[in-house]
């Protein structure tokens, strides 16, 4: 596949899919710094990911398989290690910030209820939020169906419970 | 707020994006990402044939300096012998390290591409990069074809400058540079055997540590 048939095909992806990398990007890392070092990370095991892509899923459950799968084994230093220390100036400016007046405080509440949840469930629950079945969660994660309704009632508990903390103060 | 409505709350943001992307920049950053990458790895690859050829041609040089300037009564079979073996360690390094690479990328290639089995794949080649740093056998691999080359050169430098007639054996000198050389050899692989393992206990055990968690996570 030619570099400018990949760059197509990927610019169509994150034309609309690029929410998908923003919500696991937030829901992995928490600094700033961080924030750019996993988007980039997972950018490029997107655009590499084009060539093995065979339609099998949708392209929305391809990126997030790609996403998450990045973000779980990504720290830092290792993808510092394994690129030699190379800084990356060439992604200065690739990812803005929008004004914070544009956050919704559910949304930011949200994050925070995931960042407190152990990393697997963190997956789990940015797959439940998003909507996708049980069934398509198992495949995803790699566990049975039942493993991810103990999961998710799990998860779900522990949102009601913060819920209703957040509703007494 | 129920389940339903915290999907709802969720699936506004792609209504608003938590951030912006100028994908033109983000598409050159990539290529330009990619083409770093695999110039490093080139650069790697061109440095290990390189390396290899030149000490192959070293050892050439000198079976051809022996030839031509030893008359055929002081050329033994070991002036020969010795160069070639030094030519085939330089070979056999570069040999050894795609060897392993191909079977470790092989080993790679069954994971499937679930999270589970993307962790495991990560396992894997910790593992493989763990055992490669820790094994014996790996550092006799990595370090005898260099040792075995530069005692190849020390011997057929010396045949190269003995004067006709000489007893260049027995000269106590020539055993002391040898074995100066061979401690301070033996010295870089030990300080090298050294620094990898503390490789291994500060950065890999931690990140194998981490995703045997993982791992275990996923099945609770």
């Amino acid at each position: 596949m030619h570099d400018s048939e990949r760059d197509l095909i990927f610019g169509g992806w994150l034309a609309e899919h690029k929410g998908i990398l923003f919500k696991v990007v937030h829901a992995y890392a928490f600094e700033h710094a961080d924030r750019q070092d996993l988007f980039q990370e997972i950018a490029v095991q997107v655009w590499r990911s084009v060539e093995a892509f065979r339609g099998q899923s949708s392209v929305r459950t391809w990126m997030f398989r790609v996403a998450l799968n990045t973000a779980i084994a990504w720290t830092r230093k290792e993808v510092r290690h394994r690129r030699g220390q190379q800084p990356f100036e060439s992604w200065e400016g690739v990812l803005t910030t929008p004004s914070s007046d544009r956050r919704d405080p559910r949304i930011e509440w949200l994050y925070r209820q995931i960042a407190a949840l152990k990393e697997i469930d963190r997956s789990v629950a940015l797959l439940l939020l998003e909507g996708f079945s049980y069934k398509e969660i198992a495949a995803i994660v790699g566990i049975t169906e039942s493993n991810v309704g103990v999961k998710i009632n799990r998860i779900k508990a522990a949102l009601a419970a913060k819920r209703m903390e957040a509703n007494e103060s | 707020m129920n389940m339903n409505d915290l999907m709802e709350v969720w699936r506004s943001q792609d209504a608003a994006p938590l951030h912006g992307v100028n994908e033109t920049l983000l598409r050159l950053a990539l290529r330009n990402d990619e083409a770093k990458l695999q110039a490093q790895q080139r650069c790697e690859q061109r440095v290990a044939y390189g390396m290899a050829a030149f000490f192959v041609a070293v050892m050439a040089v000198m079976v051809g300096f022996m030839i031509h300037r030893r008359d055929g009564g002081m050329l033994t079979p070991w002036d020969i012998g010795i160069p070639i073996l030094g030519a085939a360690a330089a070979l056999f390094w570069p040999g050894f390290l795609r060897r392993s690479h191909r079977t470790q990328a092989l080993r790679e290639q069954k994971f499937g591409e679930s999270l589970r089995e993307q962790l495991e794949r990560h396992l894997t080649r910790l593992d493989y990069h763990a055992r490669r740093f820790a094994s014996p056998m790996h550092h006799l691999f990595t370090n005898l074809p260099a040792i075995v080359w530069s005692v190849a050169f020390f011997f057929a430098m010396v045949r190269l400058n003995q004067k006709p007639g000489s007893e260049v054996w027995t000269d106590p000198r020539i055993w002391a540079v040898f074995g100066g050389s061979l401690v301070l050899a033996f010295v870089a692989v030990v300080v090298s055997i050294h620094r990898q393992r503390r490789w291994i206990e500060e950065e890999l055990t931690p990140h194998k540590r981490r995703l045997e968690t993982l791992l275990r996570e996923i099945e609770e």
